[in-house]
């Protein structure tokens, strides 16, 4: 359920272009002053609500074109950013991350190890039949399902069966106590599909051809597989409060950042999420619409260094704490990110806890956390661990300029504490490799990655590469404790209790560094005055945002 | 004559079926493959890895992999997407035209700027021809992608006459969007093109029979048109020839710039994620563009000029 960023974008242009725009903005004002700033408030999860109806929406729909229309197949930005619209999940993730009713009409969990949803009887698929405990339960089970490969298979690795308990009813059962599963029911691994259509299909379920039977307030009405989708308003959507405003609402994608930046600033593009850092300067300016900059803590991406194993230079971990300590993160937030992004000491960060009722035990854990650069104090350490002079190699997305620019930066940050740092751009192809393939991951002893988790649960990220079942455990550090804090979170039901448990873990883990955080990107939106409703959270992944759009 | 295109029909064919097998070979070679773009981050099992590299033909070896496509593309089956599933036709078929729109644009361009200049600069030595002199030696120092960013700021920023991104609708619209594009391609092929027309053009007009034939009278228009122009336009016809399959590469940067939806974006994604059917389609036409531009320059230089109507030696 955790992902990472695999930005395809072109080398040529994009670079060439991302080059040039940084020279010419150099020598006006500094970059890092444009957009430091946030516009406006957290306690704010969206902008105005839209008001009238608006024939057509045009969005930015990221870097790339989905891959398939199946919600389960791929887990990235361009998928999670529309199909949330068509194949809503069971439950609705709010702006400000709150879960509401959805397909279901209500949830409870009777104990710790069982989760009961009732459905909204007048739920609907598209082609008009009723959404039955049928299909909830085979939409669930899709994701245990090896020869469906779901993406989110590992949030159901302790679900032991999902059953249908009543006419409208459907109870999922958990093999230890789990509280933390519920979320996943607000996200893409609870979307649901008619299941006689999607067994129909089989393996061509979700192709651009063939499309998907959902319940959401759009259809897919046409997708070309390359440069846009169109999804226009399901006219019998089951839920009037929460019908669609726009006719269609039509996904262009693009790579180059000043292409993005250009049609978002001429009117052709209403808006985006997930911008590009070398837009803000030029949207800042805008005047038919707003750059939306978050505040520290807006969305749950995190940036950081992964180690690949635990046998090289890095194995040792007073070498890991010594670069995790030289690395200037303010300075990379505010040279590489334009400002919007900010340091980040826990992987975990403020985006994770920002709305959660115990703010203030993540809060107070995670100021204990943070440090300023010490170059001396790490070449010290570096000293004392005898690894003056020892090469690390670090691998990254050629790709991806901000990317490169930070594996820069901490080749420079190594080198100056006493190792010698290789930094290696790798084709997106290889890159991806690393994340699925051990062997490839010798090859280098750490990575960069942007990860990020749809909703925001420190525990859940930790879990994710910080246990032994974690399915982003990529150099198998594991420490008892941890172990044991983070299943005590799991299972619950207390969010202050849940905190307390997951800083204890969290005290070992910043330690011991498996992974070293360096920063936590800000959300981004920008929206045309024509249009208004957009979330400011992260939560306009796996959601019905667009069905909120309308004319201010 | 009917021998000449005979014999460029048949190294048509030649070229696409060699370099048909050296894309495959190479595409098949590199690291990667298509079903882990699809899996992305995931970690299948063996048999779901396997039931998908089945149902996409990848388990099977190389050489039986590109005979069925082979024979797909001779029954008129370009093959299906492994990405998205969809015919590679429809991919490829709905950006092409826009494509073909945008490189037709540029190189009408191309001709009357690069040709007018190089004219102009060949009958006006002095002044005349050190200006275009100077105006072709920097147009040839700008790529199109640094062409694309001035364009966009100054005529599509600041002027607003054309829009900064994407394309309108109907043809209208659709032109009016991909005049700054064919510009931005243009600009480095106008100063070569109005190179070669000014060396052409200069080396007629400096030729005995030219100046015989002005001596004695002849109306310059006439002299101009069949004695200057006719013999200097084979080595123009080659390079319009060259810098138009050119432009079909140049096509996939400045598309992407300008986010015109032609088959630019399309050939950079599909490499990306090893999508064999639609690179090799993609990649075909590209070398057939190339190969068809030869050809045609080949035949109109036939037309022109009788000596050269043989098969033996074109180009």
């Amino acid at each position: 359920m955790h992902r990472r960023t695999l930005r395809t974008a072109l080398p040529l242009a994009a670079l060439a272009l991302a080059l040039l725009t940084s020279a010419c903005s150099s020598s006006g004002s500094p970059l890092a002053k444009s957009g430091s700033k946030s516009n406006f408030s957290t306690a704010q999860a969206t902008t105005a609500p839209g008001q009238g109806p608006l024939s057509a929406l045009t969005w930015y729909g990221d870097y790339r074109a989905p891959y398939s229309e199946d919600p389960l197949k791929t887990a990235d930005y361009p998928e999670e950013t529309i199909l949330g619209n068509v194949c809503p999940p069971l439950l609705t993730t709010n702006a400000d991350y709150s879960l509401s009713p959805g397909i279901a009409s209500s949830w409870n969990q009777p104990d710790a190890e069982h989760l009961v949803f009732d459905l909204n009887p007048k739920a609907t698929f598209s082609d008009g039949h009723p959404v039955t405990p049928a299909d909830v339960v085979y939409s669930l089970l899709r994701n245990q399902d090896p020869n469906e490969a779901s993406n989110y298979s590992d949030s159901y690795t302790d679900v032991t069966s999902v059953k249908a308990t009543g006419a409208e009813q459907v109870t999922v059962t958990f093999s230890k106590p789990d509280y933390l599963f519920v979320r996943n029911m607000g996200i893409l691994a609870g979307s649901i599909v008619e299941k006689a259509f999607a067994v129909k299909e089989g393996a061509n379920f979700g192709n651009a051809n063939v499309g998907v039977v959902c319940a959401g307030p759009y259809t897919v009405a046409s997708f070309d597989g390359t440069n846009t989708m169109v999804l226009k308003r399901n006219p019998d959507y089951w839920d009037p409060a929460h019908a669609a405003k726009a006719a269609t609402v039509t996904f262009t994608f693009m790579s180059d950042p000043s292409a993005i930046a250009n049609a978002l600033s001429s009117g052709s593009l209403d808006g985006a999420f997930d911008l590009p850092p070398s837009t803000i300067s030029q949207l800042n300016k805008a005047t038919d619409g707003k750059l939306y900059v978050g505040a520290a803590g807006s969305t749950t991406q995190n940036i950081d260094l992964i180690v690949s194993q635990l046998t090289g230079t890095l194995g040792d971990v007073r070498v890991r704490q010594a670069l995790s300590m030289a690395i200037d993160r303010t300075g990379i937030a505010q040279t590489l990110f334009n400002g919007a992004a900010d340091p980040l000491y826990a992987v975990a960060g403020p985006g994770f806890w920002q709305s959660s009722p115990a703010k203030s035990v993540y809060q107070a854990a995670y100021q204990k956390l943070e440090q300023s650069a010490d170059i001396a104090g790490a070449t010290k350490l570096v000293q004392q661990a005898g690894a003056t002079g020892k090469s690390v190699s670090i691998g990254y997305a050629a790709s991806s300029p901000t990317d490169a620019q930070l594996a820069e930066v901490l080749q420079q940050t190594g080198d100056a504490i006493g190792l010698k740092v290789k930094i290696i751009g790798l084709p997106d192809q290889q890159y991806g490799d690393l994340f699925i393939d051990p062997k490839a991951r010798a090859a280098y002893d750490s990575f960069i990655t942007i990860n990020y988790l749809e909703y925001p649960e420190a525990a859940d990220m930790y879990t994710s590469y910080a246990t032994k079942a974690g399915a982003q455990n990529f150099n198998g550090w594991s420490d008892p404790a941890v172990e044991a804090d983070l299943l005590k979170a799991q299972g619950a039901a207390d969010p202050v209790q849940r905190a307390e448990a997951v800083v204890a873990a969290q005290a070992v883990i910043a330690k011991a560094l498996p992974w070293i955080p360096i920063v936590a990107p800000r959300a981004l939106l920008f929206q045309n005055k024509a249009v208004t409703g957009a979330p400011l959270t992260f939560s306009y992944m796996d959601n019905a945002w667009a069905a909120a759009m309308g004319a201010p | 004559m009917g021998r000449l295109v005979l014999h460029r029909l048949g190294g048509l064919v030649t070229t696409l079926l060699l370099s048909s097998v050296v894309i495959f070979g190479s595409l098949y070679l590199a690291p990667g493959s298509p079903e882990d773009v699809l899996f992305g981050s995931r970690q299948p099992t063996a048999a779901a890895r396997a039931a998908v590299a089945h149902r996409l033909h990848l388990d099977q070896p190389l050489p039986v992999r590109y005979w069925d496509w082979l024979t797909g593309v001779l029954h008129g089956d370009l093959g299906t997407s492994m990405v998205t599933g969809q015919s590679v036709a429809d991919r490829v078929g709905g950006h092409l035209g826009t494509s073909l729109l945008l490189v037709t644009l540029t190189m009408v361009i191309v001709v009357v700027l690069g040709i007018g200049m190089g004219a102009v600069a060949a009958m006006r030595p002095g002044a005349v021809d050190a200006a275009a002199n100077a105006a072709t030696s920097v147009s040839v120092t700008v790529p199109s992608f640094v062409a694309a960013s001035l364009l966009i700021s100054v005529f599509a920023v600041h002027l607003g006459w054309f829009p900064e991104s994407g394309i309108g609708s109907g043809f209208g619209g659709e032109l009016h969007g991909l005049v700054l594009p064919a510009i931005a391609m243009a600009i480095m092929s106008i100063g070569f093109l109005a190179r070669i027309s000014r060396n052409a053009l200069r080396e007629e007009l400096q030729k005995e029979h030219v100046q015989t034939a002005l001596v004695r009278g002849l109306p310059r228009w006439a002299v101009l048109r069949d004695h200057v122009f006719r013999n200097a336009l084979p080595p123009i016809i080659t390079a319009v020839a060259l810098l138009t399959s050119g432009t079909f590469a140049s096509t996939l940067i400045v598309e992407t710039a300008f986010a015109v939806p032609g088959i630019g974006q399309l050939t950079i994604s599909s490499v990306g994620q090893k999508d064999f059917p639609v690179v090799q389609a993609v990649s075909l036409l590209l070398v057939a563009a190339f190969v068809i531009c030869n050809a045609v320059s080949d035949l109109i230089q036939a037309l022109i000029d009788p000596r050269l109507r043989t098969t033996r030696r074109t180009a």
